[in-house]
């Protein structure tokens, strides 16, 4: 059977024979349609059979020798997920009967059935695998960061096809892809890491100061986190669930979920106004998210949330219609106990002569001094398309115009929501290698009238004044010498950018705090060896000690430092694959 | 043409061009209901959430097409209860529907 598609004048054509055609001129869309992506997924060579035996293991009864796979990383991309069910309807519709599968890709078992339960895509089979499927594949990015569609050869476990879901889904697009039989293919390519100068490590028997389990819910089983609060009394953790984008909040004498903020259904319809079939249509296809990101506690029971809430313009055109689908970006003020918004403020939009956009979802509140910093950022790689010859220079970080204006670190704003004006400027290593706003992100804290910014992965802090004039700075490490590989930018741009940030950067500054005489920061070398730097702020005497990177038998994850008064401890996540223990290191603060 | 003959194309492989280019531009000439995410997209290296920021970029262009722009909303959002009803049946043959059938997969070697 074929589904007809319509045209206005009544015409009838059936998508099937448009697949036909365009299968006889495969190779020279397949070029046009995923060559262009900003994000491509290639299998890895000699992987096949490791393909093969994770096919056969499933146990499905596949209904012939080729699978359409949606791999997916739950939520990194919420909204790009919305792309999963019309592609799915679309491949339908040009009569692929084959089997269908959504592979959630993440290491926490509940979690990962949960949020596929809630998503209910319309896949035949909606499984959860951990990371290790990963393996045999390439990505363009370095990780997987969005949803593709794939097709694969079961018996073989070969990859037909891969195409990102960032990007155009039509009929057109989706009739080229089940032509395509490019088999993307990659090898594994060898990148050198830099060697950092530290000083010594201290030998540092870790001491737990405090020890719980978690006891989270069926209905909200936690994840994973990025972004963690523990409010002033030191009772309670709030933290951002990666698979819902809502935050928990858990009581740390018990370990009890002590309630779950989330947008209810007039928080979430505030910026939308559409027909309800509409609103209903795009809520089933997984399109409309509300997100809520980092936070603080403004006191031991109030938390300013920076949250996306989605705005939706729906434009009438002749007959055609087109959903705009948007984010809002708010500051949301609520009471953790039970979820009644206290009030909102729109973030306001940045000066009309600055070229450049801020990103809430990293925010750094301050309440202390009324203000909330975002990290600034401009210019490629944005959107969903490799660099191109019409990209504007001033938006083309591998040009000098780039470099030449608006090159800000943070916007401020009041926890009004009222852009104050900027701060600081993009780190000189990020220009010297033409990597422009590629890293993203930073930091700021406030101690004694002062705010610290950090970029998150040069080994320097600058202190500023209340003005935004430049006070000092706090060396954590020394910066490697540049290293710029030899990799032809304008024919390989993401692969330049991956490379040379890999190959020059090799820490993260998780979080870091100021006191009275010492700076304390959590960073994580290679992503996976966390240490505590402490430099005094007089001497500049700089210490360090590695935490465990696994405790007990669970991973590990150093979240954020409290200055306690006995001293500095982290708020620590101890995780397996189903449950999360919260921990706390003590520091040592002595000479 | 001249692009066509130095490929090697014959007229028949032009008229199958011809054929091809119809089709596609067909859905600009049907009515189309466009679903446009905007967001900052990009590759980020930490946090790595993808279009979570306002912007005026492009992430995700949906494209159905239907000669009734509301029909598409009432047709699919059957179809998707359709697909979820019987999600729990292809792993499990013999059963008769029901919930969703959420498979947990032992890691790969």
């Amino acid at each position: 059977m074929t589904l007809p598609l319509r045209s206005r004048k009544g015409g009838v054509f059936t998508l099937p024979l448009l697949v036909l055609v365009i299968a006889l001129f495969s190779r020279g869309l397949s070029q046009t349609a995923r060559e262009k992506q900003l994000h491509q997924l290639n299998q890895v060579e000699n992987s096949n059979r490791t393909v093969a035996r994770f096919f056969r293991d499933l146990s499905i009864p596949y209904k012939s020798d080729t699978v359409y796979v949606f791999i997916v990383p739950p939520m990194n991309a919420a909204r790009v997920e919305g792309a999963i069910n019309p592609f799915i309807s679309l491949l339908r519709k040009a009569g692929v009967k084959t089997d269908i599968v959504t592979l959630a890709v993440f290491n926490r078992r509940r979690a990962a059935e949960r949020y596929l339960q809630r998503r209910a895509f319309a896949s035949d089979y909606s499984l959860a695998t951990d990371e290790k499927f990963l393996s045999s594949f390439i990505f363009s990015a370095g990780t997987l960061q969005v949803p593709f569609v794939t097709r694969f050869c079961v018996r073989t476990g070969e990859l037909l096809s891969s195409y990102s879901l960032l990007g155009t889904v039509d009929s057109a697009a989706v009739a080229w892809f089940i032509a395509d039989l490019s088999k993307p293919k990659a090898t594994r390519p060898v990148s050198k890491r830099p060697r950092i100068t530290r000083t010594k490590t201290e030998v540092y028997r870790p001491v737990v100061g405090k020890w719980l389990k978690l006891h989270d819910s069926d209905e909200f089983p936690l994840s994973t986190s990025r972004y963690a609060s523990v409010n002033p009394a030191g009772s309670r953790i709030s933290l951002m669930d990666n698979l819902t984008n809502y935050v928990y909040v858990f009581d740390l004498t018990t370990g009890r979920l002590l309630n779950v903020l989330f947008p209810d259904s007039s928080e979430e319809k505030l910026f939308i106004n559409v027909p309800a079939a509409a609103y209903q249509f795009l809520k089933q296809n997984n399109v409309i998210n509300s997100m809520y990101f980092s936070h603080g506690f403004c006191d031991d029971t109030t938390l300013i949330i920076a949250a996306s809430l989605p705005r939706i313009v729906m434009e009438v055109t002749g007959e055609d219609t087109n959903f705009g689908v948007h984010n809002a970006p708010v500051l949301i003020r609520k009471n953790i106990l039970n979820n009644r918004p206290i009030g909102y403020a729109g973030f306001k939009s940045l000066p009309d002569t600055t070229r450049g956009e801020f990103s809430h979802k990293g925010a750094s509140f301050e309440p202390r001094s009324n203000l909330v910093f975002v990290p600034f950022r401009k210019g490629w790689p944005s959107g969903s398309q490799l660099l191109s010859d019409i990209t504007p220079r001033e938006d083309n970080p591998f040009t000098d115009e780039f470099y030449q204006r608006a090159v800000y670190q943070f916007a401020a704003y009041t926890l009004d929501g009222e852009f104050v004006g900027f701060w600081g400027r993009l780190g000189d290593r990020f220009e010297k290698l033409r990597l422009g706003y590629y890293a993203g992100g930073g930091l700021v804290r406030f101690r004694d009238g002062k705010y610290y910014l950090s970029d998150q992965h040069s080994g320097r802090i600058y202190s500023y004044n209340p003005d935004a004039t430049l006070s000092d700075s706090i060396t954590l490490f020394d910066d490697p010498p540049l290293v710029i590989p030899t990799i032809d930018r304008s024919q390989e741009p993401v692969r330049y950018l991956v490379e040379a940030f890999k190959q020059n950067f090799r820490a993260r500054i998780v979080d870091f705090l100021v006191t009275q005489d010492l700076c304390y920061a959590l960073l994580l070398f290679d992503e996976s060896q966390p240490v505590v730097c402490r430099v005094g702020l007089k001497d500049r005497s700089t210490r360090e000690y590695a935490l465990p990177a696994r405790y007990e038998g669970k991973e590990a994850k150093h979240c954020l430092l409290r200055e306690t008064p006995s001293g500095v401890v982290t708020a620590s996540l101890l995780e397996s694959p189903d449950e999360t223990y919260y921990c706390e290191f003590r520091i040592p603060g002595g000479r | 043409m001249t692009q066509h003959k130095q490929s090697g194309a014959t007229p028949t492989r032009m008229l199958l061009w011809a054929a091809a280019l119809a089709l596609l531009l067909l859905p600009l000439t049907a009515n189309a209901v466009t679903i446009t995410i905007y967001g900052s997209g990009g590759v980020h290296i930490w946090p790595p959430s993808i279009c979570p920021d306002a912007s005026t970029n492009h992430c995700v262009d949906i494209t159905f097409d239907s000669e009734d722009p509301y029909n598409v909303f009432v047709q699919d959002a059957g179809s998707a209860n359709q697909y979820q009803a019987i999600l729990g049946t292809p792993a499990t043959p013999d059963s008769q529907g029901g919930d969703l059938d959420i498979v947990s997969i032992t890691p790969i070697e």
